[in-house]
C-alpha cells in the first residue's frame, strides 16, 4: 500500500542553533510521531548550523524512518550544502532544487511496488512500459 | 646599487583597478599578502625573491607594527605610504639611483634586471609594470628625476610616463581562488618559489616539528607546515596545504584546501575545496563564506604560535632581510 497522506513542508529557521533546534523540534515533535510522515525541510533561508542543527536533522530523519515515513531536504542555501558536506551527511539525505519538486518526488512509485515479476524495463518506461507490457 | 621597497597593507585603498576594484567576495583576508603559503607569506617570498635577483638594499614596509592599535585600515595605509617617502628619500640621500618599489599585495616572478634596464633605456623618471591582464603595482624610479611626495601611492598611481610588459608569473592575490592557486602553483613548481620544509618524497614537503600519525595518509602534492599535528586516519590531498601550528583532528579529510595558521580542525570532518582560517570557513566551490560557531568542529588555536608566526612584521624586520 502507498502512503497517501499530505506532504508537510517546514521551512528551517536562518541559524539552526541549540535554541533554534529546540523551538523547531517543539514544532516538529508531533508530526514525527505520526504515521507514515512525509516531509520536507525547505532550508534556503538556512545561513548557519551548528552540529545540533545537523543532529537535529539526523534525529528527525532517524525518526521518521521508524515510523516508515519519509524526509527529504529541498532549496538547499550554499551555506547549507557547505556544512552538511563537511559534517559528512548530505548523502544521508535525498535533496531537491524545490519544495516542490521533494513534494512531487514523494508520488514517485517506490521500486518496491513494482512486482517482482515485471519485466527489468517496466521501471524505465513508466506508464510506456506498463502499456507495452499489458498489450 | 639597486634598491627596493616592498609595501605590505591591508585591502582597502586601490591604486589597480583593472576590474573596477575589489568585490565583497574577494575582500576575503585585510591582508592577503602576509597570509602564510606554504610556509611564508608573499611579502617575505617577494623579499627573498629581490635579493636572488640582485638587489643590495630591500627595505619591508607595513603591517601595524608602527600603528596604534585603534589605528583604521585607511591611517595604516598613510602611514606605511609615508614611512615609504621617508625609506626613498634616505635612499636618494644615500647615492641610490634606481628604486624597485613594489606593492605586495600581488607576487610577481619576472626577470627584474630586464624590467630595470627598460626603465633606464627608456630614460623616464617612473616606469610602471604591467602583464597581460593589466597594470601591476610594481614601479621602477629613477630618483634623480623623481619629485617625491609623502603621498607617495597617489604620485605613483597617476604617473603614466611609461609601461614595460614583463613576462612571468603573476598572482594578483585578489581572491580566495587566486591564493589556493599560489598554493598549487608552488606545489606543482609552476613559480621558482618554493614550500618551505623538506621535501620528504616527491611532492610532500614537510616542515619542522610537524607531527603526522602513523594511520594518517599524506597525498602529492601536499604541504604540512611547521608544529603541525595531523591525527590518526586523516587524508591530506590535492594540492592540500595545512599551515603551521595547525591541526587536523582525527579522521578529517583535507582536499584541495588550505588550512591557514594556528587552525584547529575536527573530528570526522570532509573538507574540499576550502580555505579555513580558525573558525571562518570559504568554500570556493559554492562561492560562500561561513561562520563556524562551533568550536568542536574548527577553531583557532591558542594564539602562542599564531604570535610567532607574525614576526615577519616587527619594526626591526623593515630594513634589510
Amino acid at each position: 500500500m502507498l502512503t497517501s497522506g499530505p506532504v508537510i513542508i517546514m521551512q528551517l529557521p536562518e541559524e539552526l542553533n541549540v535554541r533554534e533546534v529546540q523551538a523547531f523540534m517543539r514544532e516538529m515533535g508531533p508530526l514525527l510521531e505520526s504515521n507514515r510522515p512525509r516531509i520536507v525541510l525547505e532550508c534556503s533561508q538556512v545561513r548557519s548550523m551548528d552540529s545540533a542543527g545537523v543532529e537535529m536533522l539526523l534525529r528527525c530523519l532517524e525518526e521518521v524512518l521508524k515510523q516508515d515515513g519519509d524526509l527529504k531536504l529541498a532549496a538547499l542555501s550554499a551555506e547549507a550544502e557547505v556544512i552538511l558536506e563537511i559534517m559528512r551527511v548530505a548523502r544521508v539525505f535525498e535533496t531537491f532544487p524545490t519544495s516542490e519538486e521533494a513534494a512531487r518526488s514523494f508520488n514517485a512509485i517506490p521500486a518496491d511496488a513494482i512486482p517482482q515479476d515485471a519485466p527489468w524495463y517496466a521501471n524505465l518506461f513508466g506508464d510506456f512500459g506498463a502499456v507495452k507490457q499489458a498489450s | 646599487m639597486l634598491g627596493a621597497i616592498v609595501i605590505s597593507e591591508p585591502v582597502g585603498r586601490e591604486c589597480n583597478v583593472r576590474d573596477g576594484g575589489y568585490s565583497t567576495w574577494a575582500k576575503w583576508h585585510k591582508c592577503p599578502a602576509s597570509v602564510s603559503v606554504l610556509g611564508s607569506s608573499s611579502v617575505v617570498r617577494t623579499g627573498e625573491y629581490l635579493r636572488q635577483s640582485g638587489f643590495q638594499e630591500v627595505a619591508m614596509l607595513g603591517g601595524r607594527s608602527h600603528c596604534t592599535v585603534t589605528a583604521s585600515l585607511a591611517e595604516i595605509q598613510d602611514q606605511t605610504w609615508r614611512k615609504a617617502a621617508n625609506q626613498l628619500r634616505e635612499y636618494h640621500q644615500n647615492g641610490l639611483e634606481t628604486l624597485l618599489i613594489i606593492r605586495a599585495d600581488a607576487y610577481v616572478e619576472c626577470d627584474l634586471a630586464l624590467f630595470i634596464a627598460h626603465h633606464q633605456q627608456e630614460g623616464r623618471a617612473i616606469t610602471r609594470a604591467v602583464d597581460q591582464e593589466g597594470v601591476l603595482d610594481m614601479w621602477a624610479i629613477d630618483l634623480s628625476r623623481f619629485e617625491g611626495t609623502d603621498d607617495l601611492l597617489s604620485t605613483l598611481a597617476s604617473a603614466n610616463e611609461g609601461h614595460c610588459e614583463i613576462t612571468g608569473y603573476v598572482n594578483r592575490l585578489e581572491t580566495p581562488q587566486d591564493f589556493r592557486r599560489m598554493a598549487t602553483d608552488l606545489m606543482t613548481r609552476k613559480c621558482k618559489t618554493r614550500p618551505r620544509g623538506t621535501e620528504t618524497r616527491p611532492g610532500v614537503w614537510i616542515d619542522d616539528g610537524a607531527q603526522i600519525s602513523r594511520g594518517a595518509r599524506i597525498v602529492a602534492p601536499a604541504y604540512i607546515g611547521r608544529e603541525v599535528r595531523i591525527a590518526d586516519d586523516c587524508l591530506i590531498t590535492r594540492c592540500s596545504n595545512i599551515e603551521s601550528w595547525s591541526h587536523v583532528d582525527f579522521g578529517t579529510a583535507v582536499e584541495d584546501s588550505s588550512i591557514l595558521t594556528n587552525t584547529y580542525v575536527g573530528i570526522g570532518l570532509d573538507l574540499s575545496h576550502s580555505i579555513v582560517d580558525g573558525d571562518e570557513l570559504l568554500n570556493l566551490h559554492h562561492e560562500v563564506r561561513l561562520h563556524i560557531s562551533d568550536p568542536v568542529v574548527m577553531r583557532r588555536n591558542s594564539p602562542r604560535g599564531y604570535q610567532r608566526e607574525q614576526l615577519w612584521q616587527p619594526e626591526a624586520s623593515e630594513v634589510g632581510l
